[in-house]
Parts: structure tokens; sequence; C-alpha cells
């Protein structure tokens, strides 16, 4: 068993829908000991999960509140509280695929991460491309999970390249110093902000954010038991309720955001 | 018995594609209403199809259905070819049914392992089964990714492929770019192979329909032509079809029901093509076929199983020969000769025949569509069948029945999804 399998799950043509499948399908070529996968289809990659050592399926999410773009690890408990199996085509959906790896090729759990990727409410579907807060996510999305999955990669400088260019992308043309940068991580992504602001400094040398002071607030995330409702706040990502033992959702999304840029009016 | 009065209702279909439910009233051993309840929301397309360009039906059309797009794909550019008075390059139509052999090895290996075979082994659903049966299942799943892996390297994308256009493909590729579909394609051949032999030996409810059997009439196994024909002797050109071929609205389906005029009800799909192309299934098709005892002609409905486990080895095959004949085209596809007229094409979608027919303007704009899936056609005949099966089942426990007749309906594989597609909807149901 060697090798790491990303199943991004998707369809290209289906607006927001299609997050897992962009995350696939612009996996950085710079990433090595991948097999990458981009389907519509989460059936269609049970087969590839018969030997892969660690398996990281993308898919969106949607329903908690999660805040647009955010990341969101399902634990792989959750797997037995998501979806239904006697049913039509329609539902075999992600939960209903690794159900049928696990028979085939126990232990498939164990080895898989789902990352969910928090769409916006009402979240446009067929024909249209991403929205903003989704294709600015995509990338901070692939340093979440390849932070947990390669070791030593350095992926705060890797995350303060995606914020670098979001942030130089919304300072309008004409635009005077960029005085301040905003962000906003998760507690259970453990990222010390001092770091982040020194990769950010030196990354923002030459763009529009240059000489910018990043602030970074760490926001602390809440849990929530999907079986019998308790809510608790831990600092690192529970596997299961300490009541019950059920899986557990983050009361609101992990990840990286931007949320304000302070500039000078004239240049 | 004689006189009970019994209601069976099997509000949402389990293992099909797409939203339906079946719907039975019996009075003692006779059934006096059947009716397949479609009620997955009609959905339009031959209406928004009106005013767009002639250009845009392959991938219109294609979002019709995630397992099938490729038919909608193959029948809507025929459909405008031949109204355009377009010939396509044999290179193009290599690479196009290749694609499509693509599409049937995937949608049947779908309907074989995870929706179909459970019925036969008594078990709830493929999950169930497959911890009594993972070689088996895990060689469908295999099949499934040989077919998904020949739409995107032919396609471009697994779902919803996008190379398709009238006149021929967008982009054609080198013969080498093909070459990991030959390497793959021994071992989905035996896996094939192996499946054909597993489902023969399945128990199969004794029922003979004693169908009018329709498929595309080719001098090939069915998959493409300019025309049907049928076990009885009926053959039409495609411009014919409507002339043939009647729709009409029921209250209870938001897909129309099909007959021939005149006729009744007829039946399309593998059993049709197996009994009206069993002579030309390819060579190791055809001796599996002997080698099982398959009949010939075929009449019950349960061993549609088999016939597509052989139309999987059929298709393997005849991969094979387009795999090693293909060359590259000149050109991906010829000139489109815009002028006004009306064109119809019709193909073999994995579930059976699929009739499109448009008519177009001097600039191409679309002034009306019809499209005439599968699933619409063999509606009436299921009802049908579920009302001459029933009574076999009337000493059967409530549950055990309605999962008998849950089975037959399976076994046409409906694709509900494809199938609701007309406009208006009025609803008359029991209370």
């Amino acid at each position: 068993m060697n090798g790491r399998l990303l199943a991004g799950i998707g369809h290209p043509g289906a607006g927001d829908d299609a997050v897992g499948w962009v995350v696939a399908a612009r996996w950085p070529t710079e990433a090595r000991g991948w097999t990458v996968r981009a389907t519509a289809d989460p059936v269609a990659v049970v087969p590839d999960m018969a030997t892969a050592a660690r398996i990281v399926v993308v898919d969106a999410v949607t329903g908690h509140g999660w805040r647009p773009g955010g990341l969101v690890w399902l634990r792989p408990g959750i797997v037995a509280d998501l979806g239904a199996a006697r049913a039509s085509t329609h539902d075999f959906g992600v939960a209903w695929a690794l159900r049928l790896a696990e028979i085939l090729y126990p232990g498939v759990i164990a080895r898989t991460r789902i990352a969910g990727v928090a769409l916006p409410p009402g979240a446009a579907s067929v024909g249209t491309a991403l929205s903003a807060s989704l294709a600015w996510a995509v990338p901070r999305i692939q340093v979440f999970i390849r932070r947990q999955e390669e070791a030593g990669l350095m992926h705060e400088r890797l995350l303060m390249q995606s914020l670098v260019e979001e942030a130089s992308a919304q300072v309008p043309a004409g635009a005077g110093r960029v005085r301040r940068v905003r962000a906003t991580v998760a507690d259970t992504e453990q990222m010390d902000p001092a770091t982040l602001a020194l990769h950010f400094a030196d990354l923002a040398r030459g763009t529009p954010v240059d000489g910018a002071v990043l602030e970074v607030a760490v926001r602390a995330v809440a849990w929530r038991c999907v079986r019998c409702g308790h809510e608790w706040q831990a600092d690192a990502p529970p596997d299961a309720c300490p009541e019950c033992g059920g899986a557990c959702l983050p009361t609101e999304a992990e990840g990286l955001w931007l949320e304000e840029i302070e500039w000078d009016a004239d240049s | 018995m004689a006189d009970t009065t019994r209601v069976i209702r099997v509000h949402a279909l389990a293992r099909v594609e797409g939203e339906g439910g079946l719907r039975l009233r019996m009075r003692g051993d006779t059934v006096t209403e059947a009716a397949l309840d479609i009620y997955e929301p009609p959905r339009f397309f031959e209406g928004f199809l009106v005013g767009r360009g002639y250009e845009e039906v392959p991938d219109v059309t294609a979002r019709i259905c995630g397992i099938c797009p490729v038919a909608y794909q193959i029948s809507s550019v025929r459909a405008m070819e031949r109204l355009l008075g377009i010939t396509v390059d044999p290179n193009v139509e290599r690479l196009r049914a290749m694609l499509y052999y693509g599409e049937w090895i995937e949608s049947h290996a779908l309907h074989v392992f995870l929706l179909h075979a459970p019925d036969f082994l008594g078990y709830e659903d493929a999950l169930t089964m497959a911890k009594r049966y993972p070689d088996q299942v895990e060689g469908g799943l295999r099949l499934k990714k040989f077919g998904n892996t020949v739409m995107r390297v032919i396609g471009g994308r697994e779902v919803h492929p996008i190379n398709i256009r009238v006149g021929g493909v967008h982009r054609a590729p080198e013969p080498e770019e093909l070459a990991p579909l030959a390497d793959a394609l021994p071992e989905a051949l035996g896996i094939a192979e192996t499946a054909v032999r597993w489902v023969s030996r399945f128990s199969f409810p004794p029922y003979d329909g004693d169908y009018q059997y329709m498929a595309v009439d080719s001098a090939d196994y069915p998959l493409v032509g300019d025309g049907v024909a049928t076990n009885r002797g009926l053959k039409v050109g495609v411009d014919g079809f409507e002339e043939v071929v009647e729709e009409r609205q029921v209250p209870h389906s938001t897909a129309l029901h099909a007959e021939i005029r005149g006729e009744g009800p007829y039946l399309t799909g593998p059993l049709a093509r197996y009994n009206l192309g069993r002579a030309r299934l390819a060579p190791r098709a055809r001796a599996l076929a002997d080698e099982i005892g398959l009949p010939h002609p075929l009449g019950n409905p349960f061993q549609s199983i088999v016939v597509r486990c052989l139309e999987m080895v059929h298709a393997l095959e005849s991969l094979k020969v387009l795999l090693a004949a293909y060359r590259r085209p000149d050109a991906p596809f010829a000139a489109v000769p815009l002028k006004a007229g009306r064109g119809a094409g019709v193909s073999e979608a994995p579930r059976g025949v699929l009739y499109h027919r448009y008519e177009i303007d001097g600039s191409g704009r679309i002034l009306s569509a019809r499209i005439v899936p599968p699933t619409a056609q063999n509606q009436a005949q299921i009802e049908r069948d579920v009302v001459r099966f029933a009574p076999q089942l009337v000493e059967l426990p409530q549950d055990e029945m309605s999962w008998r007749l849950e089975q037959l309906v399976r076994s046409y594989d409906p694709c509900i999804s494809c199938s609701a597609h007309f406009l208006k909807v009025s609803w008359d149901r029991e209370t």
C-alpha cells in the first residue's frame, strides 16, 4: 500500500458545486506522490482506494451556516451518519462510495479524510463559474490538504502566497499605500500569526501590498455532535463526541480568510 | 383470496435512475390497475432548445442524463447531420462509436453490479451484497472505471463529455493517446466474460413478455443507423419514426407513453437488440451466448441482466477492433453548410432507441425539437408486464410481492430522469 489519493468530487459545469473537482483539476504540479482524480462520480474512484495509503476526498458541503470557502474536515466517523444506502442512483454519493470501499477494502475509512468546502447559501449551479469566495479559497484548501499529508511542507509560506495574491487583486488601481491587511485563521489550524506575518512581508515585496502589516486574529472553533447535539470547544479537531461518541462537525468552517484591507486614499 | 382487494404501493423505486414509484390494485387474482408513477419533475428540454443554435444540441441535450449523455449527443448530431447533408469521416465515426461503447460499459456495469444483481441474490442493495460477493462487485467497479476512462480519454470528461459536435468531433486524438485503453482492455474483457457466466447462473422468475421489439435498423449489432426495425417485420426510416410511433400523455407520469400506432406497446433496449441482432454480436459474445445456452428469441425481461453482460463483452470486442483500425482523420469535423430543414436521428442508448428530431431555419436557429427517450417508449410495456406478472405472485406476502414487482421494473433499467420531459402535468391520484 503506498501513495496518496486525492479525489475531487464535483461536476465541472455546476458552479460552486464543482469546487471539489476544481481543487483536484488544479492540483499543484509540484505536489509529489499524489494520484489525483477529478470526477463527478464518487463510485468511480472506489477501485483507486484499494492500494492508497492515504486518501483525501474533497467535496462541496453546505447547510450548517459555514462561511463560504471555508474548510470543514469531516472525520471518518461521520460516514456512518451520512447518506442513504437504499435509494436511486442519485444517492450514490461520497458516503455511499466510502461505505462500499470499506466493505471491499477494509481499513479505507480509517485512511481517508474528507475535506468539505463550504458553499455560499443558495449557491449558483449549472453553467456558472466558481463564485469569488470559492475561487480564492481553492489554493488555500490545497495547502491545508497538503499540510495534513506532506511532512515538512512550508505551508505557512504557501498560504501567505495565496493571501498576497488575493489581497493584491482587491486593491484598486490608483490606491495609495496599503497600510494593513487583516485576516483570521481557525485555532484548529494551529498557526502562529507572527510566522505568517514574516512570510507575508517577504512575499509582498513588489506587489500592491508591499509594506503592509499583516494582522492575523485566531478564531476559536466549537464542535457539535451530529448525533446528540452536544457542543464544546476544542483547539484540536476531535475524533468523536465526548458525551456519546458520535461524529462531530465544526460550528464554523476552519481555514484562513482575508477580512479587511486598509490603504491610503492618495497614491 | 378471490374477492380480496390488494393495493400495492412502492412509493419510491429503489436502485433505478431517477425518482419514480409503482402503484398496483388487484381484485383476487386480477390486476385492475397498474401504474408506473414517474414524478420526477418535467425537464422542458425540448422547450428551451427552441431559439438556440443548431450547434448547441449535443451539449444541451447531454445534460438530460449523467449516465447516458453520449446517447443524447450522438442522436442529436446525427439528426443535424442528416438535416444538413453532412457526411462524417469514417475515423470520426470510429471515435464516436468507441465513446458510445464506453458509455454502454459504464452504464451496464452500474446497472448489473450495483442495481440489479442484488435482486437475484436476495440482498437489499449492493452494499450488503458486496460483503458476500466482493470480487464480483469490485470487478463491476473496474469495468465501470474502464468505461469512464474511455469517456474521459475520447470525450474529455467522464460525465457529460465535451468532444462531440455537429460534423464530427472538436478534437481527434492521436492513436497513441488511445494506447492506455488498449492496454486496459484485456482485463476489462476478462471481467465481462466472467460476469456473463456469473449472472447466467442466477435464478430467473418464469415469464415471457411476448414482446414486439424495436431496435435501430443496422447491418451491425444495433448502435447507430438511419431507421428502426421490429421483430414483427416493421421497418421504417428515421424520417418516418413519428408516423409509426405515437406518444400520449397519462395522468400519473411526467413521461409520455409511446406505442406503435394501431399495435400498442413495444419494448426497446438490450432484449430488443439481442433478439434482432444476435447473429451480429461480436464473435466472443456470440460464443458466450452459445456456451451459457441463452435462448433466442428471448422473452424473459429478468434475463436482460445476462444480455447486458453480453453487450459489455460485445462493446469491449468492438472497441478492440475500432482501436486497431483508428487513424487520426485529416480534419476532426466536416464543414457545416447551413440550410433550413427538418431532420431526425436515432441511436441505441444503453436502455434502447433514442430518437431526436429538429427543425431549423436558414441561420441554424432551432424552430422545434422532439426527443423520445427509451424509458418513455418502454413505460407502457412495463405497466403491461406488471399486470401480466402480478397474478403469479398473489400467494406471496405483500412485502415480497412488492419486491418482486420492483425487480421486474428494474429489469428494464428505467432511466426516469431521461424520460420526464413533457410539458403539461395533471395529477389524478388515489387518496
